[in-house]
């Protein structure tokens, strides 16, 4: 299907009217997958003008517009002092500099990549989503909803008070996808640990968390090892990720304990 | 539908496709020096800098670069001029066909980085791909172009 129209509205609520009730109307996000893009569409609606670059500090959470850029995560001073910079570490090595000038955060979310560092590190430290019609929700439900609903991500609103945050993943050259990913974030007494790219999305890890506030790092391994599930692709087997991911959890683990 | 960006310090006015990458509107308006690589935002031969930010210009549609600027290594002359003399005196201009993107990137770079090592360097420019491998032979040429633009 050709693109037989490219809009870039004012704002978030102006793109939700052009892609409400057309459902031969996408959001484009940043861009990056324009030629892989699977689903056709014949109105493109670029996000760009619409104002949702910002990056803010607000109530103690960090608020992130849907088109921040990865880049912006890694260079942006208020987003390097927010979580440790877990957000900046979790894609610097994502391809190259110019991927990550138009990569976004919105576009990563809204798009429910289930390979992207930055979900697991957001629902790690979690982050809630606001949508222009749907309203905030934590990201853990909007990563369960199917992804049928016409609506716009406005932003992402994380927040600041995870006293330690680490980062693994595991690629088999540097600026692949990941085999695996985990980011374990302390926070008061309790820990929050997520998986993602197993390479099924980003899931929280519940058994492991609950091994990491009683102190266990290797127990959080193993547990993040048997509740979650794993599969094969053309980057890892099913059981070599099972048997990562055990590893990786514990090392994060030890890091937020540490 | 019609854009107006500035290329290169001027104004153009073109008639591009809703669906078309600014890449493929680069090469259709003679700007050959953007190259297509591998299409899909991997290997940086395309880079081009919008507004002042690299970026794969197969990636980036070519509407929304409307009322922006759009700089590609024939903005760049001195650069490119004294960064290609670096490439041949150590040796790492190979077949070529990376060069353009990769000066763009290097320009970037020197923007945007205060004096980087090695390491800032290599991490910088991970995303430009060199099929011929002269990856350290052009770190040697980049590390003098950076000390002799100083």
């Amino acid at each position: 299907m050709a693109v037989k129209a490219y809009l870039r509205p004012k704002s978030a609520a102006e793109a939700l009217s052009l892609i409400e009730g057309d459902e031969r109307a996408a959001l484009i996000g940043g861009g990056a997958y324009l030629r892989l893009a699977s689903r056709g569409y014949e109105t493109a609606v670029d996000l760009c003008d619409a104002g949702l670059d910002q990056v803010r500090v607000e109530d103690g959470a960090l608020r992130l517009g849907a088109m921040v850029t990865y880049r912006r995560l890694e260079t942006d001073v208020v987003v390097r002092d927010c979580c440790g910079g877990l957000l900046g570490r979790c894609v610097q090595n994502i391809v190259g500099v110019q991927v990550r000038n138009i990569v976004t955060v919105g576009g990563t979310v809204a798009g429910r990549y289930a390979f992207a560092n930055l979900t697991t590190a957001l629902l790690a430290l979690g982050a809630d989503v606001v949508l222009e019609r749907g309203g905030r929700k934590p990201l853990e439900h909007f990563l369960a909803d199917k992804a049928t609903a016409r609506d716009v991500l406005v932003e992402v609103v994380v927040p600041t008070t995870a006293a330690r945050c680490a980062w693994r993943d595991l690629t088999r050259v540097r600026t692949d996808f990941a085999v695996l990913n985990v980011a374990a974030v302390g926070d008061g007494g309790a820990v929050r640990v997520a998986v993602g790219a197993r390479p099924g999305a980003a899931r929280l890890a519940r058994g492991a968390m609950q091994a990491a506030a009683a102190g266990d790092a290797r127990g959080a391994g193993a547990a993040a090892a048997a509740e979650l599930d794993f599969g094969d692709d053309l980057r890892a087997s099913a059981d070599y990720r099972r048997r990562v991911c055990a590893a990786l959890v514990t090392r994060a683990v030890e890091e937020v304990l540490a | 539908m019609n854009i107006s960006l500035v290329l290169n310090g001027r104004r153009a006015d073109w008639d591009v496709e809703p669906g078309e990458a600014l890449l493929d509107a680069l090469r259709r308006h003679g700007v050959l020096s953007v190259k297509r690589g591998c299409d899909t935002a991997s290997c940086g031969t395309c880079t081009v800098l919008l507004d002042g930010a690299p970026v794969p210009s197969c990636a980036v549609p070519a509407p929304r670069a409307d009322g922006r600027e759009v700089t590609t290594v024939e903005g760049l002359p001195e650069a490119a001029a004294h960064l290609g003399a670096c490439l041949a005196a150590e040796g790492a201009d190979q077949c070529g066909f990376c060069a353009p993107g990769l000066v763009v990137a290097v320009v970037a770079m020197s923007r945007e980085l205060d004096d980087p090592d090695d390491e800032a360097i290599n991490h910088y420019l991970a995303g430009n791909l060199c099929r011929c491998g002269g990856y350290v032979s052009q770190t040697r040429a980049i590390r003098r172009y950076l000390q002799e633009a100083r």
